[in-house]
């Protein structure tokens, strides 16, 4: 075979395969297609029974307890709602999340939900998820809050209750303290590792600290300010003008939540336990630190306010009036409502 | 001359782009009418209260500013310091890469953000910002340190023997020399890397001063305007550490030919 055959063979195969690829790579892309117009119809869902509402919690906080009862009893679903679980590492992120409009309820600390609704967010606090339950917890060779003076005391972020009230003590005290932010789940180690000389969080990361005998409670939260509100149950004002029916719902699961947690300690610590996997002797140390008690403290938020202006977190413009602020932020006339259905 | 006027020309139209987006960026803050979608002004008020009286906590933006960059730039220094004489082994012996490929490439693709709880358990302090920044830094600079080793033109090493050239100068003289347009490369990447990922590093928390931090910090606050200001000095002085690089590869390889349409 001459050259020129030889070449015009290997041409014709190279274009045999071209037209297999052509072919094949045709053939791929209408399977493709297809497939994926298969799923796509195959994705559309047929109308929901249940309303789906999108629920914020923070990760393995103990006083959002009354929602993971909720959940787990499926006591949304008997009011018709889908509890669509959106799960946060601490307050403010979950409140930059319901400000995009991923929310439309959720479990909080007061001070993150004073502090979005100060600078526009828009929404409602319609119940108490618990009041109290933080504590600082300090090295076993610091016996009492005035030893904190000079050392340095973790936190959980600026913008927690947490933050603010280490700085009430410190004000209350007269003390100077090296404040420190770190994340609410590493303060424990922290402690151990010695880069803080106390710290203070919500529970029950201030338990995991004396189970583990790295620590001992020097202060509580109670010791600050006795009753204090620290996280709520709110909803967006959007959800509360469009479906006051289906909030009265929600605030009605919640209720009932923080009633049973109330009756039937063991069951609700052992549910916590379940969904979070935090051992049940952490659960057991921290509990009598908590209220359970589902009714707004609305003179400690008043308390706050003056604190977060002054700490820089908010400003007088933000809040010019504190009982129209707090008259925007806190609604419980839908949970009078429910009360009086449980008697 | 000619290079002046294109100096000058490219810095007009940088400077009118510039204008063109704080312009758009300001109607579109006007548009959406957000406290948490700030206009150029806002960012601008913001970033001189930041400079006059610091931040919340009293922390000066200066110190803020110094923090971060310290912290990028021990980073760097130690990805530049284990990346390049790593490289140039690896480049030069391939089976040296061959052998621990299996470990470094998946390392490559874990995220430096990955690392953090890591950082938290086993390091301390600057230690643990650093560790950060090197896992950014260090991949390309030993990427690049590699791949320009092994691009060297073989006819070059050929020249060199012939002419008694030893190992020792065929490396510095001939490898390196070829290896440094594409090590410089890779720094350069390294380097922005590296302040991408302050954010992250400084996310492990403690330290009360860094941009990152600031962004964090502000973030928590929900002052949006804050938060892009620690954003831009992020950027402003990511783009004059590069330029700096730039100016640097400009001078150092002007017998490399650049090639433009």
């Amino acid at each position: 075979m001459n050259i020129f055959a030889s070449f015009k063979m290997r041409l014709n195969i190279l274009l045999r395969r071209q037209k297999f690829l052509l072919v094949f790579l045709v053939v791929f892309i209408i399977l493709l297609s297809s497939l994926t117009g298969f799923f796509i119809i195959w994705g559309i869902k047929k109308p929901e029974k249940l309303t789906p509402v999108r629920i914020g919690y923070l990760s393995t906080d103990i006083h959002h307890i009354a929602f993971f009862v909720a959940y787990y009893k499926g006591w949304y679903q008997d009011e018709g709602i889908k509890p669509i679980k959106m799960e946060y590492l601490y307050g403010m992120p979950e409140m930059m999340a319901f400000q995009a409009g991923e929310l439309d309820a959720g479990y909080v600390g007061c001070v993150p939900a004073i502090i979005a609704k100060a600078k526009g967010a828009g929404l409602v606090v319609v119940a108490s998820a618990n009041l109290e339950g933080s504590a600082i917890v300090a090295k076993p060779e610091i016996k009492s809050i005035f030893e904190l003076n000079n050392k340095t005391v973790g936190t959980p972020g600026i913008g927690s209750i947490q933050d603010c009230m280490i700085r009430m003590v410190e004000k209350k005290f007269n003390l100077t303290m090296e404040i420190r932010h770190y994340k609410f789940s590493d303060l424990p180690l922290l402690l151990e590792k010695g880069e803080v000389d106390a710290y203070i969080d919500w529970e029950p990361f201030c338990a995991e600290a004396i189970v583990k005998n790295i620590g001992h409670i020097i202060y509580t939260s109670h010791d600050i300010l006795p009753n204090h509100q620290c996280c709520v149950f709110y909803v967006s004002e959007k959800l509360l003008k469009e479906k006051p029916e289906l909030v009265k719902k929600l605030v009605k699961v919640h209720v009932k939540a923080m009633r049973f947690v109330q009756e039937n300690p063991e069951e609700a610590k052992m549910i916590f336990s379940k969904m979070t996997g935090k051992p049940l002797n952490v659960i057991s140390e921290c509990w009598e630190r908590m209220v359970w008690d589902y009714h707004v403290n609305v003179e400690s938020i008043k308390i706050f306010i003056p604190y977060l202006v002054e700490q820089g977190k908010i400003s007088v413009k933000e809040i010019p009036n504190i009982s129209k602020f707090i008259d925007s932020l806190v609604n419980t006339e839908i949970l009078v409502e429910v009360e009086k259905t449980f008697g | 001359m000619k290079f002046k006027r294109e100096t000058y020309k490219s810095t007009l139209n940088n400077f009118a782009s510039l204008v063109c987006f704080i312009l758009l960026w300001e109607l579109l803050s006007i548009v959406v009418s957000s406290p948490f979608f700030p206009g150029p002004l806002d960012v601008i008020k913001a970033f001189l209260v930041l400079l006059v009286e610091g931040d919340i906590e009293g922390i000066s933006l200066l110190s803020h500013i110094t923090a971060s960059v310290s912290r990028v730039l021990l980073g760097f220094s130690l990805a530049v310091v284990t990346g390049i004489p790593l490289g140039l082994v690896m480049g030069l012996r391939r089976t040296v890469y061959g052998s621990v490929k299996s470990i470094l490439e998946p390392l490559r693709f874990i995220p430096p953000i990955a690392w953090i709880p890591l950082a938290i358990i086993l390091l301390t302090g600057y230690a643990r910002y650093m560790l950060i920044i090197w896992l950014g830094a260090f991949f390309p600079v030993l990427l690049n340190t590699i791949t320009g080793v092994q691009t060297t033109n073989p006819v070059l090493v050929d020249v060199a023997k012939v002419f008694g050239a030893d190992k020792k100068t065929i490396i510095m003289k001939i490898v390196f020399s070829n290896a440094l347009p594409e090590i410089f490369a890779g720094m350069r990447i390294g380097l922005g890397v590296g302040w991408m990922c302050i954010v992250a590093a400084e996310m492990i928390g403690g330290e009360m001063a860094g941009l990152g931090w600031l962004i964090l910090k502000y973030g928590e606050l929900l002052d949006v305007a804050s938060m892009v200001v620690g954003m831009v000095l992020i950027g402003v002085i990511g783009l004059l550490m590069n330029e700096a690089f730039l100016r640097a590869e400009k001078n150092l390889f002007r017998w490399r030919k650049e090639v433009t349409l």
